[in-house]
């Protein structure tokens, strides 16, 4: 009996996440159809649904998407890169740390997002400034974590490969990036957060297409349906980005009791 | 056979502390070598029995193959930055193939004198001669096995083992790997992650890594230490066996008297930076724990609890060096 009720829960478990969006979106439109809900102040789900075929046949919603997510990626890349090396270098070299972390520390501490209208005059309204302000945004939870992953591998790993004659490079590859891996897709997470955020708030301000732009627009013509539209686009793409991180764990740290997945043999006692 | 280690056990129980005796030379009855001739490989445990058939009982006898490193220290001196001395003007000879293990309270500096032999650390005055060469740095023929098996989490067991066989092609090293996780017994478990091995399991794993280079120096630094007390008698008899197949010297940094007398040749007492007893045990292998065990335990233990004040006392000597 227990058996075909375990079989039964492990079958429906991949559901479980979806049943609190199915139950809102549902009592939502219930409310919105009942007229509860005004459809001045929200529209309906069918509306907004309605919404986003009508700008998908038009072509706007692909076009914002694409450029967006264009945008958010080089500007991950960038400040992912820079980020990395960074923390990569100011892990293993004294001096490399010395000269540039109490900087790095500074501009950290300045809210990117507060350089929105310096930006502006930079770069103009194009992509370079978006992608610049999401590099700026990625690079610290990027910079901070590799240093600190570096920092934390046991000591004695290292000694034991020196001991077996590994050399630096080996050392590295082997020894160094694998032991601050855990610590690094943390701040990957991170900045994958800070990434959408950024780039969203870059575009509401300061834009001429991107989701942030479509949304800005639609309220200046008071187009509730596009609004809701545009922040369920960021819960969706925020999920995205979730889903990529926990895919790059799971295939990176499976060796790592928490993420692989359980072995036939079962631990040792 | 069982009654063949009997009678070789009951032989040597008189033989104490000395001078090799005249059983030792050239002149004792020469091993019959069967059909198959002395090559390695063949059956590991008929050699072993073979070996103590003949009474190569301190290891270092003529018939086993010696292929160890031999290691000098002379007047050794070790102190971190302006500390006081952990080792001063420490001498001590390790000949090739030899099995020694070194006691003493903790903070003694036995690992010291450990981390030294191995080359993680430079002396401080004094020279290390290995080989009767002096050395400098780490030696790729001698590797180290620690209290903690540090292995690397990431990678599988079979990996972790070819880590220790550098310079090797791929696909030789993981054939090499296979064969000494067969030596400790993990051949099954070669695809698992570390994770997922018990303690004893992993030191195992850690003991193949050691030991697929063909070391001729082993340095082991308490590795027992953490393990319940059977899986350390099957850890120590492991040991003991593949350090008779292979031939290598072995030192042995371990809190544990009774372990030092179970597997050495000589047991070393370092005592305020120094020598304070060297003592060479004359038992039969495989040990047990009879009368002359129980006397080589007591000598060393008792000297090792020994009140401080005889600190300017002559060290005991009683090997021959």
């Amino acid at each position: 009996m227990r058996g075909t009720s375990a079989a039964a829960f492990r079958r429906f478990e991949p559901l479980l996440p979806w049943i609190l969006p199915v139950l809102a979106i549902a009592v939502w439109q219930l409310l919105g159809s009942l007229g509860i809900l005004s459809n001045r102040i929200m529209p309906t789900p069918v509306k907004v649904a309605e919404a986003a075929v009508r700008l998908t046949l038009s072509g706007e919603l692909p076009h914002s998407l694409a450029v967006s997510t264009w945008r958010a990626l080089a500007g991950f890349l960038i400040g992912g890169s820079i980020g990395f090396l960074f923390g990569l270098v100011n892990g293993v070299a004294r001096l490399a740390e010395k000269l540039t972390d109490s900087s790095i520390q500074m501009i950290r501490n300045v809210p990117h997002l507060a350089m929105i209208p310096l930006v502006i005059v930079w770069f103009g309204i194009g992509n370079e400034g978006k992608i610049f302000l999401v590099a700026l945004g990625v690079l610290f939870p990027i910079y901070l974590n590799t240093l600190h992953g570096i920092r934390s591998v046991d000591p004695g790993l290292i000694e034991m490969g020196r001991v077996y004659g590994l050399g630096r490079g080996a050392l590295y590859r082997k020894v160094i990036l694998p032991g601050a891996m855990p610590s690094i897709l943390v701040g990957l997470r991170y900045a994958l957060g800070i990434m959408w955020l950024t780039l969203i708030v870059a575009e509401t301000i300061s834009s001429k297409d991107g989701i942030g732009y479509m949304a800005m627009n639609a309220r200046e013509f008071f187009r509730l349906d596009v609004v809701v539209l545009c922040i369920l686009l960021y819960a969706l793409l925020g999920k995205v980005s979730d889903l990529m991180a926990k895919g790059l764990e799971r295939s990176w740290l499976k060796w790592h009791p928490h993420f692989g997945k359980p072995r036939a043999n079962p631990p040792a006692a | 056979m069982a009654s063949a280690f009997r009678q070789a056990a009951r032989k040597s129980a008189g033989r104490l502390i000395g001078a090799p005796e005249p059983g030792d030379g050239p002149d004792r009855p020469q091993r019959a070598d069967g059909p198959g001739g002395p090559e390695e490989g063949v059956g590991t445990k008929s050699r072993i029995v073979t070996e103590f058939e003949n009474g190569a009982f301190h290891g270092v006898g003529p018939d086993r193959r010696v292929r160890g490193m031999s290691i000098d220290l002379r007047q050794v001196t070790k102190r971190f930055g302006n500390g006081p001395a952990v080792l001063e003007g420490l001498n001590l000879s390790i000949r090739a193939g030899e099995f020694v293990a070194v006691v003493g309270r903790s903070g003694c500096g036995k690992s010291t004198l450990l981390r030294l032999m191995a080359g993680l650390e430079a002396p401080s005055g004094g020279v290390i001669l290995r080989d009767g060469r002096p050395a400098a740095g780490l030696d790729p023929s001698a590797r180290v096995m620690f209290q903690d098996s540090r292995l690397l989490p990431w990678q599988t067991v079979e990996q972790n083992v070819m880590l220790g066989a550098q310079g090797l092609g791929r696909k030789e090293a993981r054939e090499k790997a296979r064969e000494t996780l067969r030596l400790v017994g993990l051949e099954a478990r070669a695809r698992d992650w570390p994770s997922v091995l018990s303690g004893g399991q992993k030191q195992r794993v850690a003991l193949a890594r050691a030991l697929i280079g063909n070391p001729r120096l082993l340095l082991l630094d308490e590795p027992l230490g953490a393990l319940d007390a059977l899986t350390r008698i099957e850890m120590q008899r492991l040991i003991e066996r593949l350090w008779l197949r292979q031939g290598f010297t072995a030192l042995l940094v371990t809190h544990d008297v009774a372990e030092a007398v179970a597997l050495a040749d000589r047991v070393i007492l370092i005592e305020r930076g120094d020598v304070a007893l060297d003592l060479a045990i004359s038992l039969a292998r495989p040990r047990v724990k009879d009368t002359g065990f129980a006397h080589f335990e007591k000598r060393i233990l008792d000297r090792v609890l020994e009140p401080d004040g005889r600190a300017g006392a002559q060290a005991e000597r009683v090997y021959p060096i």
